[in-house]
């Protein structure tokens, strides 16, 4: 059907053209020597949806978005490539994302006749969902060795609150 | 599912009819016409003497084929005809009255029924629009005039469909229903008649304690609303608002018992990329407080004395109370102990809630007890009497002397003053929303052919509602994979989004997404279902 095509294809392209979406600071911004000639850049990492994207840039001087720290949600922007920037804070943080499976319903027919129909299942799967915090003195210890990990380190959890990495 | 009586069904949908139909025209533009609500309502009736002016029959002038198509996935119902006569009255540049009702957005009906019923009883299948200029041909050989007519459902109202528009502010538990029709009634100008099909409560209030709709289009408001429930909108053929249910598994609105008004039923080759996972993505209801870097809350600064024994001011973190703070902790820029002569007092610190919170001085009990001295000893001071030395023959002033003691003690009173100069610090917290997302996948897809398909409604709060939304989407989607076709006896009680059950194969429900026909005079037109199979 040349109308679904169409549809999908209309779909694709509203996508293609979104050139803002929301994301959440996860890291401190640190100054990193960005081009050949060494500038340097206040970057940091970032969090849109379930995707982390190290050294992300922020558009201007925005001393209010320097300042900012790890779980500010902050608006970005996409260049047509796919690279993005920060532009500035948003009211939009993100929350868990429950996934599920479901089998669907179906109506088979039987050897007799007629027609046996299965109910849908929903199966509840996985949860997930990211936070960053500093490392509290008892995990210090733990993640990488004591005195390895520096005081007030960063560190990025799941939903459950679980260790994952040192940012 | 078009409401029809018992009568109306028993000749509509009977062995024997004799179908007929009415191409009406009303002239909406020129004053004193009937408004499109007053022509919906049926207060603008043909035999109306009021309006009668305003009125065209133009069924004798329909050539053949009139065609009426109903696309269905939120597009609007096309109405196309020809009309035909010897005079050339329909010519746009002719400069006859009859011009006039070919005009753009002029209102058109079609309304079908039977010899058999009476034509008061007979049913609206379309409602609409002229749309552009009516084409008009003159044709010397053929000795003919034609006009050729094309009108599209209300649906494709411009201001519907295209013009945004902001809505009042609405509070929390406010039912999506109401919301919907304030939008149908303010920003479509739909009256109550045009909104009876309409729920006015949907079951489900707002969340948050301000809700607006900021450059939506009245439709697309409505619609992403209805996204809410499972169902989308549409005009009837009477013109007035409707809803219908996308829950493909619900039972049959429908049930033909036999298949004697069915022509064919067909399973069409077709391409579809068929989405077999869904994820939807809301707001939580809750909203989520985002530590800001620590920052000063407030600043104050407490005068101390002899006079108060407890010295104690209250700070906030803002003026109007509106910031929100964690962990707030008291630095002493200035102690009032750091005083001339003593220690002064103790300071403490109390957080009365995230807004605010109390300083405290309290003054040593010393200075307490310096008071209470100071009110004994000059009491006592006056009843000492001075001493007289008879061998120096001197009057010794014992009682200046003790006074004069006394004064010193009222001297270090005076000098219990002090003033300490105080901060909080604390973690401010921004509250912002918190999205929440639901992801419905079919079972057993293979990681590489996974299709999502997104939905982003801001009217989700929950994760239950939303898991339901999503299970009911998914459903739908996969129902889309499998096109159903049939043709039946034109049915007028069928409409988009209904689901009807064909007596083959052990039994077929299909869920109907579009229809349309062929009306010619002297026969039942065949109407052309299409829609997907339910599971």
């Amino acid at each position: 059907m040349p109308r679904d095509l169409l549809r999908i294809l209309l779909a694709e392209r509203a996508q293609a053209t979104i050139p803002e979406m929301d994301g959440e600071i996860i890291s401190r911004f640190t100054l990193v020597p960005f081009d050949t000639g060494g500038t340097l850049m206040p970057v940091a990492e970032v969090r849109i949806g379930g995707d982390i994207v190290s050294g992300v840039p922020v558009a201007a001087n925005n001393q209010e978005l320097l300042e900012a720290i790890p779980g500010t949600p902050v608006r970005l922007r996409r260049s047509q490539t796919g690279r993005i920037e920060i532009v500035g804070l948003s009211k939009r943080a993100f929350g868990n994302t429950y996934s599920f499976t479901l089998v669907l319903p179906r109506s088979l027919p039987t050897t007799s006749g007629g027609l046996i129909t299965t109910s849908s299942i929903l199966i509840s799967g996985a949860v997930s969902g990211f936070s960053s915090r500093t490392v509290t003195l008892g995990e210090l210890a733990t993640v990488s060795g004591f005195g390895f990990t520096p005081l007030e380190a960063l560190a990025l959890y799941n939903q459950s609150n679980t260790f994952l990495r040192l940012l | 599912m078009r409401k029809m009586t018992d009568t109306q069904t028993s000749i509509l949908e009977g062995d024997v009819r004799q179908y007929r139909y009415r191409l009406e025209i009303w002239d909406v533009l020129t004053s004193g016409a009937p408004t499109i609500a007053q022509i919906v309502n049926g207060s603008a009736a043909a035999a109306s003497a009021t309006f009668s002016a305003f009125y065209l029959d133009a069924t004798p002038f329909v050539g053949q084929p009139l065609r009426l198509d109903e696309p269905g996935d939120k597009r609007a119902a096309h109405l196309t005809f020809t009309l035909l006569d010897i005079s050339g009255q329909f010519n746009p540049d002719g400069g006859t009255a009859t011009a006039t009702f070919v005009q753009n957005n002029q209102v058109v009906r079609l309304v079908e029924g039977d010899e058999a019923l009476a034509s008061a009883s007979w049913i609206a299948t379309f409602t609409g629009h002229i749309r552009g200029q009516v084409g008009f041909t003159t044709d010397r050989e053929g000795i003919r005039f034609q006009a050729s007519v094309a009108a599209y459902g209300r649906r494709a109202t411009p201001r519907y469909l295209k013009q945004g528009f902001t809505s009042q502010t609405y509070g929390k538990q406010v039912d999506l229903g109401r919301i919907a029709i304030d939008v149908a009634r303010q920003q479509m100008g739909l009256g109550d008649d045009e909104l009876n099909r309409a729920p006015i409560a949907l079951g489900r209030g707002t969340q948050f304690a301000a809700n607006s709709i900021v450059d939506l289009t009245p439709l697309e408001a409505i619609d992403k609303i209805l996204e809410v429930v499972g169902q989308a909108s549409d005009f009837d053929g009477d013109g007035r608002l409707r809803y219908y249910n996308r829950d493909v598994t619900r039972g049959a609105d429908k049930q033909y018992d036999t298949l004697q008004l069915i022509g064919s039923v067909t399973i069409p080759q077709a391409e579809i990329e068929a989405f077999n996972s869904v994820k939807l993505i809301g707001l939580d209801k809750q909203i989520a407080l985002v530590e800001q870097p620590e920052q000063a809350l407030a600043r104050a600064m407490i005068p101390v004395g002899f006079w108060r024994p407890t010295h104690e001011i209250e700070v906030l973190w803002s003026e109007d109370r509106s910031l929100r703070a964690r962990n707030a902790t008291l630095a002493v820029l200035t102690s009032v102990n750091q005083s001339l002569l003593f220690e002064l007092g103790t300071e403490r610190f109390t957080v009365i809630d995230d807004f605010s919170g109390r300083i405290s001085v309290d003054i040593t009990s010393y200075v307490n007890g310096l008071l209470t001295m100071i009110g004994v000893t000059l009491a006592a001071k006056a009843l000492i009497p001075d001493v007289l030395n008879v061998f120096a023959a001197i009057t010794i002033p014992v009682g200046r002397i003790i006074e004069a003691l006394l004064m010193a003690e009222i001297y270090l009173a005076l000098a219990t003053v002090s003033s300490g100069q105080y901060e909080v610090r604390g973690t401010a917290l921004l509250p912002v929303y918190q999205e929440l997302s639901v992801i419905v996948t079919a079972d057993g897809v293979l990681d590489y052919l996974l299709n999502q398909k997104e939905i982003r409604n801001d009217w989700f709060n929950e994760l239950t509602e939303m898991t339901t939304v999503a299970q009911l989407e998914l459903i739908f989607e996969d129902a889309q994979a499998k096109p159903r076709e049939f043709s039946v006896h034109n049915d007028l009680e069928l409409e988009i989004g209904d689901i009807v059950y064909l007596p083959i194969g052990g039994g077929l429900r299909i869920w109907i997404e579009s229809f349309s026909k062929e009306i010619a005079r002297g026969m039942v037109p065949m109407m052309r279902v299409a829609g997907y199979k339910c599971p």
